[in-house]
């Protein structure tokens, strides 16, 4: 295990990270929605965004599939009862200029639709359900 | 000369141009939408003026809003900057109606280089090698798949009327052609309102190289050498960099005399850009005319910084009626320079465009870096318009220099609050092939995922301490009534430090 580092706030988000003899400046930020840090050209969060990073956990991730970010919705290419495989296009949005597409996560039947053509959607409401069974262990 | 100048546009560049007319000793006027309402532009204006509402139909892109607040705030001329109006032909009409100059080419110099067809006849006119393509006549879905079998594989479909990559398809055999047609199709309607289509022979692994042009209202052209362009993602321009590894001087001559032909056979007036398709390296090197920008592009600075001209001034007096003040023989290419896009989008999801407030944002403050940004600590970067935030651009002596220039910028370019592409670019400017000058246009496509996983790499102990001791001053704002999870803007300011303030630090 790496020593622990001894870090000294240095005033308007600034730290100095003293380790092994080596010292580097480190940026952070408290937010509401998790610490912000910038070390050495990356950007960590740690505490309550991480949970939304992709793999994180697929195993839990919940029945309803959102917007990541506030979109359009160009296109819905399913139907409620459709049988989707992993990977296939389930609702097109648009954003910033970019399609952007929302693919199912993992095989299974699409249980809802909350989301219509032309609206906008917001990140966090739900899309559409495809519910994580059991059966899908075996994936 | 001008006394007062209106900048149709946001962002980096509208604080590119704010900041050469005052330079030149010329008011700005600045423009915002709603959701600009303190954006950093609007703040180093000497004036501002509101003309709509976030959606950009209504404000930047409304021809008729942006030269109502010309009239009304007495500005004699409008810099269009890139994007938005900046090639809409109507857009010059429109000034020339109202008795108000347009910083860039006439608007019938604008349609003939904005249409790929007429674009393509000019350059064949000129001399000027061309990429084997066509428009169908036809354009239903089958006559274009005919037009994509005739010119044969790969081939790639776009919209007529585009630029910048938006709604481009490769298409690399028979079985995807109907799906990437239909999808370009789309893409070309939702971006620019009509869904011509123009099919045109795929180059595999070429680079992207393109000349700046300048060209005065008294018979005068010259270029100011090429960009490389390759470094692309979809089809977006990620870095650049000038001189071009690959390019003799004879293979730059012929190039830099092709797009001047090309230039004085259009008819063209101030700054534009024609660009190349380079296959091949050395004096056995072909090149092929692509399209001519006719606008300021992004990546001009690279240009600035080994040429000494600062361009966005020469466009200006370029308008004013004012001839070239440089001669051809006269300009050479001094060092290396490269630039590095800065994109609110996150690298480790499939650049997923980000939206949320600049908790942190420090610009990196060395010898030989520029940073052209339109945001500063405290704004809410909107998902209403391009997610570009600022452009790193590093000189050096030689490439290599500017190249590390460029790196140990980016490692000290905090930005916290939203997630963006910093760490990609430092992937990217270690790269092995990034390092030889080995680029071609399908280098990211290869090369990505590689690159990406390296991303995921393990948080250090030093994060967990350094997020210790950041919550233990306390968080940056009080929760604002928001969910965890909601990634929209704030209704409320941001000021990060206020909370911190009563903090031991």
């Amino acid at each position: 295990m790496a020593p622990v580092s001894d870090v000294t706030p240095l005033g308007s988000g600034r730290y100095l990270v003293e380790q092994n003899g080596q010292t580097t400046i480190a940026y952070a930020v408290a937010s509401e929605r998790g610490t912000w840090v910038f070390l050495d050209g990356r950007t960590y969060i740690v505490g309550a965004e991480a949970a939304l990073r992709p793999g994180a956990s697929a195993a839990d991730e919940p029945d309803a599939l959102a917007a990541p970010m506030p979109a359009t919705v160009v296109r819905i290419d399913v139907t409620v009862g459709q049988r989707v495989t992993r990977g296939s296009l389930l609702v097109m949005l648009e954003a910033m200029k970019m399609e952007l597409p929302i693919r199912a996560p993992r095989d299974g039947q699409v249980a809802a639709i909350h989301c219509r053509v032309g609206e906008i959607v917001q990140p966090g409401v739900p899309l559409l359900e495809l519910p994580s069974r059991a059966e899908s262990d075996q994936t | 000369m001008f006394s007062r100048i209106l900048i149709a546009n946001r962002g980096e560049i509208a604080v590119r141009v704010i900041r050469a007319c005052r330079e030149m000793g010329i008011e700005s006027v600045a423009v915002y939408s709603d959701a600009d309402a303190r954006a950093l532009h609007t703040t180093l204006a000497d004036r501002r003026v509101r003309i709509g509402p976030a959606v950009a139909t209504e404000s930047y892109l409304s021809i008729d809003a942006i030269v109502g607040a010309a009239r009304s705030s007495g500005a004699q001329a409008i810099h269009p900057g890139y994007g938005f109006l900046a090639e809409n032909p109507h857009f010059p009409a429109a000034c020339d109606a109202a008795g108000i100059t347009f910083i860039g080419p006439p608007g019938d110099v604008m349609t003939r280089m904005g249409s790929k067809i007429a674009a393509r006849r000019l350059a064949q006119n000129a001399g000027v090698p061309i990429v084997p393509g066509e428009v169908p006549a036809d354009q239903s879905d089958d006559a274009i798949a005919a037009a994509v079998a005739r010119i044969g594989f790969p081939a790639l479909v776009k919209p007529s009327a585009g630029g910048g990559g938006i709604g481009m398809k490769a298409i690399r055999d028979p079985a995807s052609t109907a799906a990437a047609i239909a999808q370009a199709r789309r893409e070309a309607i939702a971006a620019f309102g009509d869904g011509t289509l123009y099919v045109e022979r795929l180059i595999d692994r070429p680079r992207h190289v393109e000349f700046q042009v300048l060209a005065d209202h008294h018979g005068n052209v010259i270029h100011l050498f090429e960009r490389e362009c390759s470094i692309q993602r979809r089809h977006q321009k990620i870095i650049e960099e000038t001189p071009a590894v690959v390019l003799s001087p004879a293979v730059r001559a012929r190039m830099g005399e092709a797009a001047v032909a090309l230039a004085r056979a259009a008819g063209y007036r101030n700054a534009g850009t024609v660009e190349f398709l380079l296959e091949g390296s050395g004096d056995a090197a072909r090149f092929y005319f692509l399209e001519m920008n006719t606008r300021l592009q992004v990546e001009h600075p690279v240009t600035e910084l080994v040429t000494g001209i600062d361009i966005v001034c020469a466009q200006i007096a370029i308008a004013a009626g004012e001839p070239l003040a440089w001669r051809q023989d006269a300009l050479s290419q001094r060092g290396h320079a490269i630039e590095a896009r800065v994109y609110a989008e996150d690298p480790e999801r499939d650049d997923l465009p980000q939206a949320g407030p600049l908790l942190l944002y420090r610009q990196p403050s060395m010898p030989g870096v520029r940073v052209d940004s339109g945001v500063v600590e405290g704004d809410e970067v909107s998902v209403h318009y391009d997610p570009l935030l600022a452009k790193l651009i590093a000189w050096g002596e030689t490439r290599e220099a500017a190249r590390r220039r460029a790196l140990a910028a980016l490692r000290d370019y905090p930005i916290l609050g939203i997630r963006t592409n910093i760490p990609l670019l430092i992937e990217l400017l270690e790269h092995p092939r990034m390092i030889a000058g080995a680029i071609d246009t399908g280098f990211l496509e290869a090369a990505g995922a590689a690159i990406r996983a390296r991303l995921g790499r393990e948080t250090p102990a030093a994060v967990d301490a350094v997020a210790r001791a950041a919550r233990s001053a306390g968080p940056s704002r009080p929760a604002a009534g928001r969910g965890a999870r909601s990634l929209a803007p704030a209704a409320v300011a941001i000021d990060p430090w206020t909370s911190l303030r009563g903090a031991r630090v």
